[in-house]
């Protein structure tokens, strides 16, 4: 529910609009409990962001698995929904680098990865976005979406 | 116009031997990664976005390379006068030819055929290298529903 309710927050700071509601978005950003960044806080940063829209970046468009997909939730909805089959190789893979926003801030660059391997139906989807170092704050502007085939 | 030789020096070779960026994970997806490296496609995503390195990089979403095809149509109904073009091989309920969208869905795949016998050249990911087959080995590609094959022209 901490995590959801972050996900909307961020959605109002998105939309922009009166002072208050942005007040509250800043007040419930997801931060990250601890840095550098662990794979679980990876993965709870990538649930905080699931309300993003896919228009945050061009490396989103289009990616969902459905034509009305509009959200970063819905486009990895549509691949974690693929792990189901036991006898397919599967993995998350997460990962953090140190870097730096356009503006000079110090940054972690988060990616979760989503791996699937079956015969011939082998793919890598998921996200990179950006904590904010000085305090572990998510940032859901930072959003790309990773992957190809 | 490529010629179908160039396409036959691919054989065999894993992505590591044709992108210069260095993107060549074997749990990677590389189809569409191969035929923008032969084509020279840099739209959209790329092996650079993945990865940082040096060199020319290349397109590695099948969808993007889908949608910059100049004309596609299903499989069936490929034009003759087409000597050589893009192959895509996915489920049927994720295209529109009209506005030549392919959704994102994770099993799809793409090729280069060539020639009158339409030769597919592409790159399997499970055997990882660059194969080719008759357009009938490649409609097995995926099981059904997954297997409707469509044609593109070169972007």
């Amino acid at each position: 529910m901490r995590v959801l309710a972050a996900g909307l927050a961020i959605v109002a700071l998105a939309a922009g609009g009166c002072q208050p509601a942005r007040r509250e978005a800043a007040e419930t950003a997801y931060r990250l409990r601890r840095l550098p960044p662990q794979p679980k806080e990876i993965v709870a940063g990538m649930f905080a962001i699931s309300q993003t829209p896919l228009t945050v970046s061009p490396l989103c468009a289009g990616v969902g698995t459905e034509a009305d997909d509009t959200t970063i939730g819905h486009y990895l909805s549509g691949f974690l929904a693929e792990l189901s089959d036991p006898e397919a190789k599967n993995a998350v893979k997460t990962s953090a680098e140190e870097g730096k926003t356009d503006s000079g801030e110090a940054v972690w660059v988060c990616r979760v990865m989503i791996q699937h391997a079956q015969g011939e139906d082998i793919w890598n989807w998921g996200v990179e976005y950006s904590v904010r170092a000085a305090d572990g704050v998510v940032l859901p502007g930072t959003v790309r979406c990773l992957g190809g085939g | 116009m490529i010629t179908e030789a160039t396409l036959q020096g691919y054989l065999g070779k894993h992505i590591s031997q044709i992108c210069p960026i260095g993107y060549a994970a074997d749990s990677d997806n590389h189809c569409a990664h191969f035929v923008s490296h032969v084509l020279g496609y840099q739209f959209g995503a790329t092996c650079r976005t993945m990865k940082h390195g040096t060199g020319t990089p290349g397109s590695i979403r099948v969808h993007e390379v889908f949608q910059k095809c100049l004309s596609v149509g299903n499989w069936d109904d490929l034009p003759t006068p087409l000597f050589w073009g893009l192959v895509f091989i996915t489920n049927a309920s994720g295209v529109n030819l009209k506005t030549k969208v392919m959704a994102n869905v994770p099993r799809k795949h793409i090729g280069i055929f060539h020639g009158g016998m339409r030769t597919i050249y592409h790159y399997s990911n499970s055997r990882r290298q660059v194969v080719s087959q008759t357009p009938a080995e490649f409609s097995g590609h995926y099981p059904a529903p997954h297997n409707a094959m469509f044609w593109g022209s070169a972007p």
